[in-house]
């Protein structure tokens, strides 16, 4: 007798160990395994709608707007406080066509050693002493979220 | 055990069976590893690096990649172990730059690339770093103790190790915790590191000679309706709360008495000087008018409809005893100015909403008594001060810990609505504290939306997670208080509300003191104190007249030229004088190579982003010209004048040419 209870039981122990495991398959497949791992936005209905910037951008906007938008404005359309001094002014950095043109790695560039060593106007400065290149690519993702200023 | 043979067969049968369940059993875990996600994943990553591969020693490298559990293990993190690297693939790997998730390359933070080793992952993401499944490591389930930290409170893991208020590259979390300062959650909140905090609300002693009753009334009503712009909250008290809150603090006797028993025995003053002294005090420095002005302070343009003149004009007289702890300096006007100033603010700052009536008002004693309880209940002490009375500071839950706080433990009321997770709750609970349930206390502060993100990701940096001391970044504990005269004067025209000197003070001002005397010369200096002309055209926050007196002006100048120096900067590099060869090339720099016109203004032409170098000659020190001139950020981390990596040569050529005084017209003649 002592036996048989010794395998019921040991079948039941067997029993509820595959049931914990099915359970966390189970588990598993409830939340779906997406290829893209990590979600931006939570799930669930938002609660308010938040502006969206990712860090580089954020970061980016930040920096333009204490280091830049006096000459380059603070949507970047060239009317900064300060454009108004400047010959040439500022260019609107917004302009699909010029930012179709620049690749990336152009724009900081010029970011990073200013007018003057792109053959542009040395009112624009160097500023890659001043920020570090991460910072410098933060700006770039930056002027990528602006728009043409609208008529 | 065996005493016949059926019985014999059977447990042979039984053990056989149990035998081949226990094989199952233990084959499962095997399997299901075998069928893991990151199997999958690591070999897609390979096919990838062997597809891109652009060297033999690429190919290589990639061939050698074998499927395995990629963990980092940090022991002097709190034994670390995370093992999101078995998917994560390319976060080190920048070719991976752009590619989808799971592959992308980690975008650059101050820590990454670079500290993989040091951080691990989970420190600033969370989720479940021992875990080797993608529900399992991210936790997206509902109630689940540690989730994964959405992407846009990201920032809120810079501030487990970085406790202060400013944390660099961390725009949003410093946003957020400055919010929590300004608005004062640390009044009502206990949270750890905010011991220190207060308030910069006014005192509330002696309404009764300052304001009218029916003001008082309309802005504890709404006080956003008198001006937008207030840091003052919402309460939603209703009418019997307000009636008697106003008796309460209508019998609050004044700090000192008022000069005057009435306005009308005040003798009027000339409101168009009053606007020529309000426009050179330069008071929207701090205060606005109409939204235009610094903004640290309050908005003025309703005062007129909220005071009375004979207060105003105490208080512009004797600021400190009516506000000990106001950061608003003491201005020395005259009489005539004190009567001209009040005169013009009390009848140019009308608020037409503001309502017009001015009766007497005596508050009945049992309304005093019902109202100090509406005082202690919404815990108007946490941020408001009362001469003579020691209120307990109100209790709102404590917020150290809050950013961990599982959501199972959080009080929903009846927010059925929410998703059970911390960032949703925390973002419904600053924009609407009232609306989880009836009898809360907590006022609406009427957040923007970018306020409320900003607020939840701070919020979410006070988490409970113990972080090892070597990981912590000090956080500047500075403090300076100046003894004797010097003191005395720094304190009374509260020159750390804007400025800085060794670290402490306020961030108004873009000059901090501490090297002032290596900087500027005595003699400027003090007819800067006298008469502060424009340096920087483009702010709206100038540094102010304050209408000192000759002798105080000249004993501040003397004091910081002798005492607030930096050995590290040179003094007079140029003794007899700036030599005309290194002035000449020095004027081609700054004009052909450097482009320096662009942002300063110099004989009557370039830009006004940078000061006005006019009076250089008289005002600065060459050493100190060259060198700021050779790093700009040494000065100050943030200035905006741009390192361009000047040599000694080139520096001290600029600082020739800026200390020659030349006439406009040569400077006009060399400019092409």
């Amino acid at each position: 007798m002592s036996v048989r209870a010794a395998v019921v039981g040991l079948l039941g122990l067997c029993a509820a160990v595959a049931c914990h495991r099915a359970s966390v398959e189970v588990r598993r497949a409830a939340a779906p395994a997406v290829a893209s791992a990590i979600s931006e936005a939570p799930a669930g209905a938002p609660v308010m709608p938040m502006p969206q910037l990712g860090y580089g951008a954020r970061e980016g906007r930040a920096l333009f707007l204490h280091y830049c938008s006096t000459c380059h404005g603070v949507e970047g359309h060239g009317d900064g406080f300060n454009a108004y001094n400047l010959d040439p002014k500022p260019r609107d950095l917004g302009d699909p066509d010029f930012q179709a043109r620049q690749t990336d790695d152009e724009l900081a560039s010029v970011i990073r050693s200013g007018g003057a060593a792109a053959g542009l106007s040395t009112g624009m400065p160097p500023w890659g002493k001043t920020l570090r290149d991460r910072q410098i690519r933060h700006l770039v993702s930056f002027l990528r979220t602006l728009t043409p200023e609208e008529e | 055990m065996a005493r016949n043979g059926g019985s014999s067969d059977r447990t042979w049968v039984w053990f056989a069976l149990s035998s081949v369940v226990f094989l199952v059993v233990l084959a499962i875990s095997p399997i299901k590893d075998y069928f893991r996600d990151y199997r999958r994943y690591q070999e897609s990553y390979r096919q990838r690096l062997l597809a891109t591969a652009g060297s033999s020693k690429e190919l290589k490298t990639a061939e050698a990649e074998t499927v395995r559990i990629r963990q980092t293990w940090i022991p002097g993190f709190g034994d670390r172990i995370d093992r999101c690297q078995s998917c994560h693939l390319g976060v080190e790997n920048p070719t991976m730059a752009g590619s989808e998730e799971p592959y992308d390359y980690h975008p650059p933070t101050p820590h990454t690339p670079g500290e993989f080793d040091r951080f691990g992952c989970v420190a600033c993401h969370r989720g479940q770093g021992r875990a080797t499944s993608v529900a399992e490591a991210h936790g997206e389930v509902p109630e689940w103790s540690s989730p994964l930290l959405p992407l846009r409170y990201t920032e809120a893991s810079c501030g487990a190790c970085h406790r202060g208020l400013h944390v660099p590259e961390a725009s949003l979390l410093s946003a957020g915790r400055s919010l929590m300062d300004r608005v004062g959650c640390p009044a009502c909140h206990k949270i750890a590191g905010w011991e220190g905090w207060r308030s910069r609300a006014p005192d509330l002693d002696g309404l009764a000679e300052k304001t009218r009753v029916e003001w008082l009334r309309a802005w504890l009503r709404q006080p956003r309706v008198l001006r937008p712009t207030t840091w003052m909250p919402d309460f939603h008290l209703g009418d019997g709360e307000i009636e008697a809150l106003v008796a309460f603090l209508w019998a609050q006797p004044a700090r000192r008495p008022l000069a005057a028993a009435g306005d009308g025995e005040l003798p009027a003053g000339d409101p168009d000087r009053g606007r020529k002294l309000f426009g050179e005090s330069r008071c929207i420095s701090c205060h606005t008018v109409e939204g235009r002005g610094n903004g640290s302070a309050a908005e003025l343009s309703g005062i007129g409809s909220k005071l009375s003149r004979r207060w105003l004009h105490d208080f512009l007289a004797d600021t400190h005893s009516f506000q000990p702890d106001s950061v608003m300096p003491q201005y020395d006007f005259d009489r005539g100015q004190l009567l001209d100033l009040s005169t013009y603010l009390m009848e140019e700052m009308i608020d037409p909403a503001a309502p017009v009536a001015a009766s007497a008002f005596r508050p009945a004693a049992n309304r005093i008594a019902e109202g100090e309880e509406i005082y202690q209940k919404y815990g108007c002490a946490g941020c408001h001060h009362l001469a003579g009375r020691k209120d307990a500071p109100p209790t709102g839950p404590e917020l150290s810990g809050i950013g961990s706080k599982p959501a199972a433990l959080l009080d929903y009321g009846v927010r059925g609505d929410l998703p059970r997770r911390l960032p949703d709750w925390l973002a419904a609970k600053v924009s609407h504290p009232r609306s989880f349930r009836a009898g809360l206390r907590m006022p609406e502060f009427g957040f923007t939306p970018e306020e409320v993100e900003a607020l939840v990701t701070a919020l979410l940096s006070y988490d409970a997670a113990e972080v090892p001391d070597q990981y912590r970044v000090a956080t500047e504990s500075a403090h300076y208080a100046p003894p004797g005269r010097f003191g005395a004067l720094v304190r009374r025209y509260r020159c750390l509300s804007c400025h800085q000197i060794q670290g402490v003070g306020g961030d108004i001002a873009t000059a901090p003191l501490t090297a002032e005397g290596s900087k500027v010369t005595e003699s400027w200096l003090k007819s800067y104190l006298l008469l502060p002309t424009s340096i920087r055209p483009i702010l709206t926050d100038r540094m102010i007249p304050l209408q000192m007196g000759d002798e105080e002006a000249a004993f501040l100048a003397s004091f910081m030229t002798n005492v607030f120096l930096d050995d590290a900067i040179p003094d007079e590099i140029f003794p007899g004088g700036p030599p005309q060869e290194q002035a000449e090339r020095g004027r081609r720099l700054y004009y052909e190579r450097y482009g320096c016109h662009s942002c300063h203004q110099k004989g009557g032409s370039g830009g006004f982003y940078g000061p006005l170098l006019d009076d250089v000659p008289n005002k600065l020190r060459s050493g100190w010209i060259a060198w700021w001139l050779e790093g700009p950020q040494r000065w100050r981390a943030d200035v905006r004048c741009p390192d361009f990596g000047l040599d000694a040569t080139d520096a001290r050529d600029l600082a020739a040419f800026l200390v020659t005084p030349v006439p406009s017209s040569a400077i006009a003649g060399g400019q092409s």
